[in-house]
């Protein structure tokens, strides 16, 4: 038979093919100091590591998505908060001009404070954060959510809810839609206060006054389901935590040739000089190196 | 370490001096382990000539077994404080009827163990119901090394 250069050139790839495997594999036990890297080879482990690295990466997504959501509940309960002061400083307002034997300088001094304050709270509602309007409901691009005039208020938003998904089967609201506050009036009812300021109506300031102090307990209503939301957030982020170390650990030890030989010459090799494993209760005087 | 509060208990001198193993060779872990949610079952056994290191094996799906060291046998320089509402939950009415777990994983760098001290697993030797729990301590590491480097 005659060699031809062919053949020559054949054998000699597939040779140099076959001692680069057997470099790589080499490369990869040194590499990570285990004898089996590919759990391809049980067929059975590699299914299961397989399924359980998905899980991983679905939870690594969660715990993402739970950082965005903290963010979005976070910046929402600050701005509730901010509503929540400027609320009460109107309400303290109506009280001063509820004496109907004010005179008209002071009224005027009064009415331009509650302008500031509505100034403040609409500026505050018109909030983006990322880009996005906070208070817009599903519309966080489009327009601006509140659009005021010096006399009306507008909501150009929706009541739709933003969330994501912090774990399998459950998505998070973490929005409070514009039409939270336009249902409870909370801007109207300062606007009334004015107008009832402008007139000197001591009647309708009164009833103002009661309405805004409804309001204020109204958004701390809102503020502690956002409080609730951002303990649920950190409850379930630890729970993903911990199963992504559970899961990585499972992987890593059913990948491991032979985890007991590990562990077996971990405690001939490393505990022998150090004494980080020892028993903690000297009481009884049991520990680890008695049996080495 | 600062004043031990009055809502932990700490590693106070355990009289029980058995192997947990011993004690229990089945635990029930009514809300399952994070990560396998669907196993309420798991064994402990022995690993051969390793004291204080145990195979959690869950019974009903034993390809699943995590490694755990018996922390008893494993000295933190600074104990863990296991809350009280949590030692409630699982029944457990004095220190020397908790053992606490740890689960050890071969670390994929350097072949090194390390051991989940923020998640301890609780077990109630007596009730043999075990539970694991996170710790608020920030400075608690998931992935703490068993050996310190020197």
């Amino acid at each position: 038979m005659r060699v031809t250069q062919s053949m020559i050139t054949r054998n000699l790839v597939s040779n140099i093919l076959e001692s680069r495997k057997n470099m790589s594999d080499l490369e990869q036990t040194m590499a990570t100091g285990k004898k089996i890297q590919k759990s391809s080879d049980d067929p059975v482990k590699f299914t299961m590591a397989t399924r359980y690295r998905k899980t991983i990466k679905l939870n690594e997504m969660y715990l993402k998505n739970i950082v965005d959501a903290r963010s979005w509940v976070s910046m929402t309960s600050g701005i509730v908060d901010d509503l929540y002061e400027h609320s009460l400083s109107a309400k303290e307002i109506a009280l001063q001009a509820a004496d109907a034997s004010l005179n008209a300088d002071i009224r005027e001094n009064l009415t331009g404070k509650l302008d500031a304050i509505v100034d403040e709270m609409v500026s505050l509602l018109n909030t983006q954060y990322l880009g996005k309007y906070l208070f817009g409901g599903t519309k966080t691009k489009e327009e601006i959510p509140f659009s005021y005039d010096g006399s009306t208020i507008s909501y150009n938003g929706d009541d739709g809810a933003i969330t994501r998904r912090i774990a399998e089967g459950y998505d998070m609201t973490v929005n409070v839609p514009g039409s939270t506050f336009t249902d409870m009036g909370l801007i109207e009812k300062l606007i009334e206060l004015r107008d009832a300021l402008e007139s000197n109506d001591t009647e309708a300031i009164r009833s103002s006054m009661a309405a805004i102090e409804t309001n204020c307990n109204e958004l701390l209503a809102v503020n502690s389901r956002l409080g609730s939301l951002k303990s649920q957030l950190t409850m379930t982020e630890n729970r993903l935590e911990v199963s992504n170390t559970n899961l990585n650990s499972f992987i890593s030890d059913l990948e491991d040739a032979d985890l007991a030989e590990v562990i077996t010459q971990y405690n001939a090799e490393e505990l022998a000089y150090n004494a980080a494993l020892q028993a903690t209760a000297n009481s009884f005087n049991l520990s680890i190196l008695d049996y080495l | 370490m600062m004043n031990v509060s009055q809502n932990t208990v700490s590693e106070s001198g355990s009289s029980s001096n058995q192997y947990i193993a011993d004690a229990v060779k089945e635990i029930n872990f009514p809300f399952g382990l994070p990560g396998f949610e669907h196993l309420h079952r798991f064994s402990l056994e022995e690993i051969p000539n390793t004291p204080a290191f145990y195979f959690l094996r869950a019974v009903e799906q034993p390809l699943i077994t995590l490694v755990v060291l018996d922390l008893r046998f494993f000295k933190l320089e600074t104990p863990l404080q296991i809350p009280e509402r949590d030692m409630r939950k699982l029944g457990i009415e004095v220190p020397d009827d908790m053992a606490k777990l740890t689960v050890i994983k071969i670390d994929k760098n350097s072949g090194r163990l390390t051991a989940n001290i923020k998640a301890p697993i609780l077990v109630n030797l007596k009730k043999k119901k075990g539970m694991q729990i996170i710790l608020d301590d920030p400075a608690l590491s998931t992935e703490y090394p068993l050996l310190q480097e020197k």
